[in-house]
């Protein structure tokens, strides 16, 4: 190793180590923040250790059964419409990658025009009414049950990695299309579900936008929507006080909570990071590299 | 060719169908109007086909009406509100809520209002009404309906409402003469002062001083309190007057009265009808140079410019008590209940140098906005009077302050009593959870005074406003309450930007000395000349004449 290589090591290990912490401070300071007391927190005293520790936050979190049944709605909105996003994402890209697909280029085309150019939110808004899916689960995961993005992925994964040839010796075998997909193509791409799958779920997990426009029914919420309202709260109560007065329970109770509702609600992700991790690098670089 | 003779084909086809679709609707249209007259030959001359007059119920035969509305969060769902299942009873008028989360109430309704797929009626509440705005835009194209002609008909208890009351009506009025939507009216007295001092009185008797009555006396006290060390821990960690910079409720206008200039956000003030910029008058000079005394000798909290509300409120909050006289709402929120009912007391007005005395006053509670009925509404005469049912005495109290058996309380001479909150409760839960609490409705200061009985909280706010009472100023800029046109309003946003912008840092510049008043009064003037003052003062005076009817 020359010197110049090895100034340039220091160099990048310090670059990165900066880096690092302007990554990391922020999630450190959110869990010091959930576990102190509040009023240190917005006078700014907490910046490396908890102060006024304790466990206040948390304990109203899990006492309260809007937050609960948030947690238990995200859950399943996100489990179901993963699934959906998978089966239909995979399908259409197995299909889209065979060569023998008639009207392929005609597919793709219409598929990409939809990246580009959508309907905009009141179009959609208005067929979601007319199908009769507001207020109702499918409201949340039956728009965009396919991202194009991801669905292009999907393709050039099959295309890359399911050669033609594997084909042809299972047709020889006898093999039918079903059976080839199953039974060959399935296994074959472990990597590219588990990726999109998380993709997909931490779109799920926090998106709250959806909920905001099709859901009505406080028991129906998910999750980051009702985590927005906790967090938007303060900014309500300062618009409300000028006219009822005196609401400062409210705004402790939001301090406190806030920050524990951020690192319950990002555990899930936190969690399923590392076991979708190992795939990670390999189904990212699909797409990035022809051949 | 022959595509073309395919499209021939085609488009004549789509013509016979429109054409097809056309007479079909308006046969069936004919029919109805038809029908309509036939109903109109039966005995009783207060019934029109379904729809009675006067009296109730309103309708014959039960209808539904879709309302959409925004639920407050602490509300419960509003089918499970008795006031409005006994004016379902009354009226034989259903509801059916399209209940929107508050977070989401301001999205939603704009998808609403541009997707033409209306509501028969837009129910306003603590989450959010219609605005002045929305009001004139989707009023000019008819997407609201004009209800004045409608109101003079069949709404008795609003007529009432507007004859006592004619800026109940001036605010309901939009700019183009119609009557789009609905105000909400809380004549309570406490909503009538702008903004609250309080003071720490066990500082004050620790001390051995004496309320101060006077600026000067105020100087003194906080200067004690600032050398004195008057919460006892031997640290100079007192912050003897605390604000928040240009915030409403929580900012330090209040003081510069005493100066005889009636300071607000918007630096604007009127006098025997005339409007005047306070930020321009020798007044104001007097009173910025007071602060910056204050500020010199490190009495005004040196984060007083720069931090936010829960900052604010953190540091009224530490463990041994900071503030010695901070503005605020209600002062429970800036210190916590038990601190304030402890140390802390309002503090009157104060008598200035020149013996000015003087308090802002707020615009009193009436807020346009709050229902409107669309061009999709098929019963506008049923709707009309079912509002107006709202605005009768009982069904608005129980609309704002929760219905009687839960929140209220019916006593034996006939008065309406608001209990008091269950322990461990907030009032603002309590009354929250079974009422819309902002909506169409009114209660008028008379009710108030003559058939209701206020609760603790009511009277604690009350027990504040007596402190200013004497001291409200006669006349006030009705910022709120005015109404701008489109042009009117970018004009005003234009030189408000610049203009506000710029008194307001000259004024943060002159309190903390970083530069000097006196120095720099004269360019300071012609500056704002500059920025065009006077033509922000004329549209002001412009606009209020116009609100004024004069």
């Amino acid at each position: 190793m020359s010197d110049s290589d090895r100034v340039f090591n220091i160099i990048n290990n310090i670059c990165l180590g900066i880096v690092f912490i302007l990554v990391v401070y922020p999630i450190y300071f959110i869990v010091i923040a959930s576990f102190s007391d509040p009023n240190y927190v917005s006078q700014g005293n907490v910046w490396l250790v908890p102060m006024g520790a304790n466990l206040e936050g948390y304990k109203s979190i899990f006492k309260d059964p809007v937050i609960l049944t948030g947690y238990k709605n995200s859950i399943v909105y996100t489990s179901v419409g993963t699934f959906i996003n998978i089966t239909v994402t995979i399908l259409a890209g197995y299909a889209l990658s065979r060569k023998d697909l008639v009207g392929r280029n005609a597919f793709m085309f219409l598929f990409t025009f939809t990246m580009f150019f959508s309907g905009g939110l009141i179009p959609t808004y208005l067929v979601v009414r007319k199908l009769g899916l507001i207020n109702k689960i499918w409201a949340l995961v039956l728009p965009n049950a396919l991202s194009v993005y991801y669905l292009i992925i999907a393709r050039t994964f099959f295309i890359s990695n399911i050669p033609e040839e594997l084909r042809e010796a299972a047709v020889i075998d006898g093999c039918t299309n079903t059976r080839f997909f199953v039974s060959v193509v399935l296994p074959l791409s472990k990597a590219i579900v588990s990726v999109l799958s998380l993709f997909y779920a931490v779109v799920h997990w926090n998106s709250f936008f959806n909920a905001m426009i099709y859901i009505r029914d406080e028991d129906k919420y998910p999750l980051q929507f009702i985590l927005r309202g906790i967090l938007l709260e303060n900014e309500m109560r300062e618009s409300m006080t000028q006219t009822i007065g005196d609401a400062s329970d409210i705004q402790n109770k939001a301090d406190m909570i806030k920050y524990g509702v951020i690192i319950v609600a990002s555990l899930p992700v936190l969690i399923a990071y590392p076991f979708a991790q190992r795939y990670f690098i390999k189904g990212m670089m699909i797409g990035s590299i022809k051949g | 060719m022959k595509k073309c003779k395919h499209l021939v084909l085609i488009l004549a086809l789509v013509l016979v169908v429109s054409l097809l679709a056309g007479c079909g609707g308006s046969v069936s249209k004919s029919t109805e109007t038809t029908k309509k007259d036939d109903t109109r030959t039966t005995e009783d001359p207060n019934l029109v086909g379904n729809f009675y007059k006067t009296g109730l119920p309103i309708v014959k035969e039960k209808i539904t009406l879709k309302m959409m509305a925004g639920k407050p969060n602490n509300t419960t769902n509003f089918d499970e509100i008795e006031t409005f299942r006994e004016l379902e009873e009354r009226t034989n008028i259903r509801i059916e809520w399209d209940l929107v989360p508050q977070q989401a109430y301001t999205d939603r309704k704009g998808i609403i209002l541009a997707s033409g797929e209306y509501p028969d009626a837009f129910f306003g509440t603590a989450a959010g009404g219609i605005t002045d705005e929305e009001a004139v835009s989707y009023g000019s194209q008819g997407v609201f309906i004009p209800m004045e002609s409608y109101i003079e008909e069949y709404a008795v208890n609003l007529k009432n409402v507007f004859a006592k009351l004619p800026d109940a009506k001036r605010i309901a009025t939009a700019l183009d003469g119609h009557i789009y939507t609905l105000p909400f009216i809380q004549q309570i007295n406490a909503n009538t002062v702008f903004t609250r001092m309080f003071i720490n009185k066990s500082w004050i008797e620790r001390l051995g001083l004496s309320l101060p009555e006077t600026t000067d006396e105020l100087y003194q006290v906080l200067k004690a309190f600032k050398e004195r060390d008057p919460n006892g821990n031997n640290k100079a960690d007192e912050i003897p007057f605390s604000f928040i910079y240009k915030n409403h409720n929580m900012g330090h206008y209040g003081l510069m009265g005493s100066f005889g200039c009636p300071d607000t956000r918007d630096h604007v003030a009127l006098k025997d009808g005339k409007v005047y910029i306070t930020a321009t008058t020798p007044e104001y000079k007097e009173a910025v140079k007071f602060l910056n005394k204050l500020y010199d000798e490190g009495l005004i909290d040196s984060e007083a410019f720069t931090h936010d509300s829960s900052q604010y409120r953190a540091k009224g909050n530490q463990e041994d008590a900071l503030y010695g006289f901070y503005f605020d709402w209600g002062g429970t929120s800036v210190v916590g209940v038990e601190r304030f009912e402890s140390d802390y007391v309002p503090l009157a007005p104060l008598k200035g140098p020149k013996g000015h005395q003087m308090w802002l006053v707020r615009e009193p509670t009436i807020w346009g906005g709050y229902f409107a009925i669309t061009s999709a509404n098929k019963h506008v005469e049923a709707t009309i009077r079912w509002v107006d049912e709202l605005y009768e005495e009982k069904t608005s109290m129980q609309l704002q302050y929760g219905p009687i058996g839960l929140t209220l309380e019916e006593t034996p001479d006939g008065k309406i009593k608001m209990l008091d909150p269950p322990d461990g409760m907030t009032y603002n839960d309590f009354r929250y959870q079974k009422a819309p609490a902002i909506t169409a409705s009114c209660i008028l200061a008379e009710t108030f005074e003559n058939k209701m009985i206020v609760n603790e909280t009511i009277l604690k706010d009350d027990a504040l406003y007596q402190v200013y009472a004497p001291y409200l100023l006669d006349e006030f800029y009705p910022t709120a309450s005015v109404k701008f046109t489109k042009e009117e309003n970018t004009k005003m946003a234009d030189l408000k930007t610049d203009i506000i912008t710029y008194i307001d840092n000259k004024q943060a510049a002159w309190i903390t000395g970083e530069s000097s008043i006196d120095d720099e009064w004269d360019e300071y003037l012609k500056e704002l000349e500059k920025m065009e003052i006077e033509e922000m003062r004329q549209l002001y005076q412009d606009v209020y004449d116009r609100y004024m009817g004069k």
